[in-house]
């Protein structure tokens, strides 16, 4: 078991989380990152993971609960 | 730790010399760290001309030259990580040669890496004309550039910028925001009018035009140096005075180093639809695999060979080519993505997708506006202005293949919701 955290100051809007996994992230009006559950089972681990990779500015952080 | 390397045959049997991976930006980089998360156990090593730690290029135009972020904000890959990830980054090593037939990376210094797979992600580099050697100009594609250029930044002075792309409107950005007199150059009418379409490229001409001085449809002749400072001669004869001056036209590859060997090049390292370099009968060459700006991949929806310079794209490639080297069978056919953005007089704009498509539609509210793309009705590609949530929902549908009309009225229920949501609207 993981969590995702995001961090709302380095956010920018790419968005590329939400193409890569569109039930972890949305993005609100202002741009920012939204995170739909927070909780990751070990079987969304790297899928999650890699939609954390993807963010330009590395906003996004997968760590162990 | 002994360096065993050097004892180890360089035999094209040899399969134990690991990974060589030429290029230590974001595609080298990212590659590296997805074959260590895809399993692979071997050797894996990693070559970079510049000796500065692997750090992201889009902040360099962006953050980084406005002095928002520092250095250590747009580092991409540290001594911390390499040890972590058991990574040897050898930095201030640019390679010279391929020796395919030793399978060995051969150096500037003499070094030589032997390899059983080699991921070549050596990059680009700015072009320069002629006189771009001169003292007061620059071109931006290091940190060290971008710390030069911040340097002459100086409030008061004026800077021209040749070459009205993406880098240099960022450029200019930046000049004004620093207190600098910019004027932005450029041999085109509507310089983005190539990437963008007529219509779209036009709004955005406009739009630079009511942020910076401009000289579009004009190009740069020469640049001298007069008096402590520059003189910019323009192709209509007129010429202007400048402190500094900045070149974002484009760039050259680095490509010489595989010159000599089968791998073949054309308008980049020609590759399959999974990263694999090709030779020039078209047969992937074993075991060599091309990403970021250096390689060019078939692209399978287009039908051809395509370069993308996008760092997104970079990012996925590195992925497809991690996957390809730890199981050879398996490899994927990655379709690029064209997801660019780029930070400019305050406001973000964004794009993917096909956005020289001639059907466009735009929804402008205030501020933010939309550009939608279509081919036969399908939405293929955006362009948003301050308005990320569209762009995202704009990626989704286009991945999709959803239409545009679709889309046209979701911007248009987003505009009148939050005119609804809007003291007095």
């Amino acid at each position: 078991m993981a969590i995702v955290t995001a961090n709302l100051s380095l956010c920018q809007g790419y968005a590329n989380c939400v193409v890569a996994a569109d039930d972890y992230f949305d993005i609100d009006d202002d741009g920012l990152v939204v995170l739909l559950k927070t909780d990751v089972p070990d079987d969304q681990r790297e899928r999650v993971e890699a939609a954390a990779r993807s963010c330009p500015v590395s906003a996004l952080r997968v760590t162990d609960a | 730790m002994a360096d065993t390397r050097a004892s180890r045959p360089a035999h094209p049997d040899d399969r134990g010399a690991g990974v060589v991976i030429v290029g230590a930006s974001v595609a080298g980089v990212r590659t590296a760290q997805a074959l260590r998360a895809e399993g692979y156990a071997g050797t894996i090593t990693m070559l970079d001309a510049e000796s500065a730690e692997p750090y992201d290029k889009p902040p360099l135009s962006k953050n980084l030259l406005t002095g928002a972020a520092s250095a250590d904000d747009v580092r991409l890959f540290g001594e911390g990580e390499a040890h972590e990830l058991e990574i040897d980054l050898r930095l201030g090593v640019r390679a010279v040669s391929l020796d395919l037939g030793a399978r060995t990376v051969v150096c500037e210094s003499g070094e030589r890496f032997p390899f059983s797979q080699l991921v070549i992600a050596s990059g680009a580099r700015a072009r320069r004309p002629a006189w771009a050697s001169l003292t007061g100009v620059f071109t931006l594609r290091s940190m060290a550039d971008a710390a030069a250029i911040r340097e002459r930044l100086v409030p008061g002075s004026t800077v021209a910028i040749v070459g009205a792309g993406f880098i240099g409107a960022e450029l200019a950005s930046a000049a004004q925001a620093a207190g600098v007199q910019a004027t932005l150059i450029d041999p085109l009418a509507t310089p983005l009018a190539r990437i963008l379409g007529s219509e779209v490229g036009a709004l955005l001409a406009d739009w630079h035009r009511s942020k910076v001085a401009t000289e579009f449809g004009v190009g740069v002749t020469d640049v001298s140096p007069e008096a402590g400072s520059l003189r910019v001669t323009l192709s209509d004869g007129r010429r202007l005075n400048a402190d500094t001056v900045l070149v974002g036209i484009g760039v050259e590859l680095n490509v010489e180093w595989l010159l000599d060997s089968p791998i073949h090049l054309d308008g980049g390292v020609l590759c399959d639809a999974s990263g694999r370099a090709l030779d020039a009968w078209g047969d992937p060459v074993p075991d060599v695999f091309a990403v970021g700006d250096v390689s060019r991949w078939f692209a399978p929806g287009r039908g051809a060979h395509v370069r993308v310079e996008h760092w997104t794209n970079a990012v996925e490639q590195s992925q497809v080519v991690a996957r390809a080297v730890v199981d050879p069978g398996g490899a994927a056919a990655h379709h690029p993505s064209f997801a660019v953005w780029s930070d400019q007089f305050g406001s973000k704009i964004q794009m993917s997708g096909y956005t020289q498509a001639e059907d466009v539609v735009v929804v402008i509210d205030g501020e933010r506006w939309v550009a939608l793309y279509a081919d036969g009705g399908s939405l293929v590609g955006v362009v948003t202005v301050n308005w990320p949530r569209l762009q995202m929902l704009a990626r989704r549908t286009i991945a999709s293949g959803g239409t545009r009309d679709v889309m046209v009225e979701q911007a248009q229920a987003l505009r009148e919701h939050a005119a609804a949501a809007r003291p007095g609207g």
